[in-house]
């Protein structure tokens, strides 16, 4: 019985000494949060002329139309411009924290596109690529969209189930809960890269049959130049290239 | 015998420092949501177990201290890295509390303190986890249309949206009021546990923190309505994420407490004489 004691108590000096230092480092020297990832400046697709490049800031000192709450923290933003004769490709990147991986949401606050609840309609295709993952694309003032939202296990998502979805299958595992006990990863990854291009409809005839021919069969040959950046970025782009930065 | 008293002096040294580990990671996390009710949930905490401190006797079990160890070491290691507002500062008292309770009291404490725990656990409950189960959003988002019917506003109300005629919003779960309503059945609890009383005002107490904080909600979100139809940004901002989202859950609180006050005085048997007797000795005491 005695030794059982002098056991315990042995034990609990021994925890008390550990919660004095933790609670000593995390008022002396807590421990800081990871750096936002920083965007390259470059950025390149075939047949594509890179012009130029800015980051984007938060939209709250500027939009004027802010009334929106705030969902997504925009952790850090850049905008790439690309030219070819007759046409312009904008690329926006986006790494926002604590989201929940709608897309639809993304585009309503930071572009001020709405998108109908149910993305069933013609002009907005929901798609899925074996390897890629889940991207919308649609058209909106005389220009073909494509968005997605890659989050941190590697796939892209575009609406919160297919994040939530993903989530669950990559993030809830085992094989994690070392990392997240030494504070490496969050248990349930929050974050997203979120990809917006945007491209300028080629000519008069490409544009008239966008409008006369509001059917997939239609949209399928005008965006097939749009998907083709995509997936040419997507591949380019490892996610990783930008959470190690 | 003098074992015991160290092991005692060791066991509240231990759960002191727990403790302040956590106040301080919350109070770094930046979300006063969690801080305010981290404050309050180990107020009462401590309380309850200080009345019960007389009665200390140190059980001691190898595979419950072994539990114990096990556990009050996962929380330090996680807490030694933990950055922002992670979902572990929400688990991490109630993990501490079973370890303490294992080292201490063996397995026999956890059924000892089950208030204790049970006051933890409703802690420990995320409000977007239960918004992902039951979303109230647009049962908030009619009652504040209602509210702003009932006072003369012309208002539309479909779904999670509200639109008055020259503006309109859409009621996210995030401010559906999960949070404030976990936050008041947990101050409910709280109450129930330090002031004992019969069950039918038991039903009333918990049905009244969850109304009062579903209704207090509904009003911000009406007045959040008015704010954007009015074109007010600065002021939008202030009542959505500023100090003014704070007075709201104030309301709820004092609302709270002043109806409670009122309740217990009407039915004086239980109330009025724990506060004189018991109270009336912890003043002498401190004094």
């Amino acid at each position: 019985m005695n030794y059982w004691r002098s056991l315990q108590i042995t034990i609990l000096a021994l925890l008390l000494g550990s919660a004095v230092f933790v609670l000593g480092k995390s008022i002396f020297y807590p421990k800081v949060a990871k750096p936002d990832p920083i965007l390259p400046k470059l950025a390149s697709f075939p047949e594509w002329k890179f012009l130029t490049t800015n980051p984007i800031l938060n939209s709250t000192a500027s939009d004027p139309d802010d009334t929106k709450p705030q969902h997504y923290r925009l952790m850090s933003g850049r905008i790439y411009h690309f030219s070819r004769p007759q046409q312009n490709l904008d690329l926006e990147i986006r790494y926002l924290g604590e989201t929940d991986g709608d897309v639809r949401k993304m585009l309503k606050q930071y572009k001020s596109i709405l998108i109908p609840n149910t993305i069933t309609k013609d002009s907005f295709i929901l798609r899925q690529r074996l390897g890629i993952g889940s991207y919308i694309l649609f058209t909106e003032a005389e220009q073909i969209h494509l968005s997605a939202c890659i989050n941190p296990s590697g796939n892209s998502s575009v609406t919160r189930n297919q994040f939530e979805s993903d989530r669950n299958n990559y993030d809830l595992q085992f094989s994690r809960i070392g990392a997240w006990l030494k504070g490496e990863a969050e248990l349930r990854e929050q974050s997203c890269l979120w990809v917006h291009l945007s491209m300028s409809i080629k000519n008069d005839s490409d544009r008239a049959r966008y409008q006369l021919a509001q059917n997939i069969a239609a949209q399928n040959i005008a965006a097939q130049d749009i998907e083709a950046a995509w997936f040419h970025w997507y591949k380019q782009n490892p996610l990783t290239t930008f959470l190690n930065s | 015998m003098k074992k015991d008293k160290l092991l005692k002096l060791l066991l509240m040294a231990l759960s002191s420092a727990l403790i302040a580990i956590h106040i301080n990671l919350t109070w770094r996390s930046e979300n006063t949501d969690l801080m305010g009710s981290s404050m309050l949930f180990w107020f009462a905490v401590v309380y309850l177990i200080s009345e019960k401190r007389k009665h200390l006797v140190l059980v001691s079990e190898f595979s419950a201290s072994l539990i114990g160890t096990l556990a009050i070491a996962l929380v330090l290691f996680k807490s030694s890295s933990l950055v922002g507002n992670d979902i572990f500062l929400r688990l991490s008292p109630l993990i501490s509390a079973i370890g303490i309770i294992l080292l201490f009291c063996s397995w026999k404490g956890l059924k000892r303190y089950w208030q204790e725990l049970s006051l933890l656990s409703i802690f420990a409950i995320p409000a977007g986890l239960v918004s992902l189960l039951i979303d109230i959003s647009p049962l908030t988002a009619k009652f504040a249309a209602f509210t702003l019917w009932s006072l003369g506003f012309t208002v539309s109300n479909q779904g999670v949206f509200i639109t008055l005629p020259t503006g309109g919003i859409e009621v996210y779960s995030g401010c559906s009021g999960m949070a404030l309503i976990l936050q008041m059945l947990g101050l409910a609890m709280i109450s129930l546990m330090l002031f004992p009383v019969n069950l039918r005002q038991k039903v009333l107490t918990i049905s009244l923190a969850v109304a009062i904080a579903f209704l207090v909600n509904s009003w911000r979100v009406a007045l959040l309505a008015v704010l954007t139809a009015l074109g007010d940004q600065e002021a939008f901002k202030y009542w959505h994420l500023g100090d003014g989202s704070l007075i709201f859950s104030t309301m709820a609180v004092l609302g709270f407490g002043l109806l409670y006050v009122l309740n217990s005085l009407d039915h004086s048997s239980n109330f009025p004489n724990f506060s004189k007797q018991k109270i009336g000795s912890h003043f002498k005491k401190i004094l």
